[in-house]
């Protein structure tokens, strides 16, 4: 899945560090994610879609691959 | 007031190794302390019972449930730790303790069969041996795939 976590966060000025407290979860979550290494749960998406008020899937959209099987599937 | 300074508890401590809360690592604290609690006690009963430092039928009995119930609160100090950590940490746990229950799995059933090739019968305790390694090897390598 690829995300725009790195983006929305430079557009508020804030530190992984700054995003973690106000999701409440560790900075190390935080960079993995950006990273695309982890994937949230869905909790923790829409704690990131309620912090920078955007839809989630303006947040994480899913890589080629994935968007490939989908389409196929509908 | 933010909605984590408003959790209190739950604030991140980043000075700290890991990155684990205070709630994560009071439990784990907790845990490393029973474990090591859990092996001195169950080596201590072995000894007073091997030797007959205890020899009362009924306060044996009492003796032998001394490691059972440090285990039972240390896997009570792990279970509460799982549900105090951070989603990632807790699949990171997840998953270095399937690398060692795998492990341990492995070891207990080959054990039967290695008996055939001569080698003498083993103590079911062997097994920690591989769960422990598996386990530490699982978190070390979940803490750099994440990192």
């Amino acid at each position: 899945m690829r995300n725009r976590l790195r983006v929305l966060r430079a557009e508020k000025n804030w530190t992984q560090g700054d995003l973690a407290r106000e999701a409440d979860v560790s900075r190390q979550t935080i960079n993995a994610i950006e990273t695309g290494k982890y994937d949230p749960s869905l909790p923790l998406a829409f704690t990131f879609s309620r912090l920078f008020r955007v839809p989630i899937e303006s947040i994480f959209q899913p890589d080629e691959a994935a968007a490939d099987k989908l389409s196929k599937a509908v | 007031m933010t909605a984590a300074e408003s959790k209190g508890s739950r604030r991140w401590d980043w000075g700290c190794v890991g990155g684990m809360s205070p709630k994560e690592r009071y439990w784990m604290t907790r845990f490393n302390t029973g474990a090591l609690m859990w092996a001195i006690s169950s080596v201590g009963v072995k000894l007073a019972l091997t030797r007959e430092v205890v020899s009362s039928g009924a306060l044996r009995g009492l003796v032998v449930l001394v490691p059972v119930l440090v285990l039972g609160w240390t896997v009570y100090s792990f279970a509460r730790f799982l549900g105090a950590a951070d989603e990632l940490h807790r699949k990171i746990h997840y998953e270095a303790m399937a690398w060692g229950f795998a492990a341990a799995a492995v070891v207990l059933c080959l054990s039967p069969f290695i008996e055939y090739l001569g080698f003498p019968r083993m103590n079911p305790v062997i097994a920690l041996v591989p769960l422990t390694v598996g386990w530490s090897l699982g978190l070390f390598v979940g803490r750099r795939r994440y990192s």
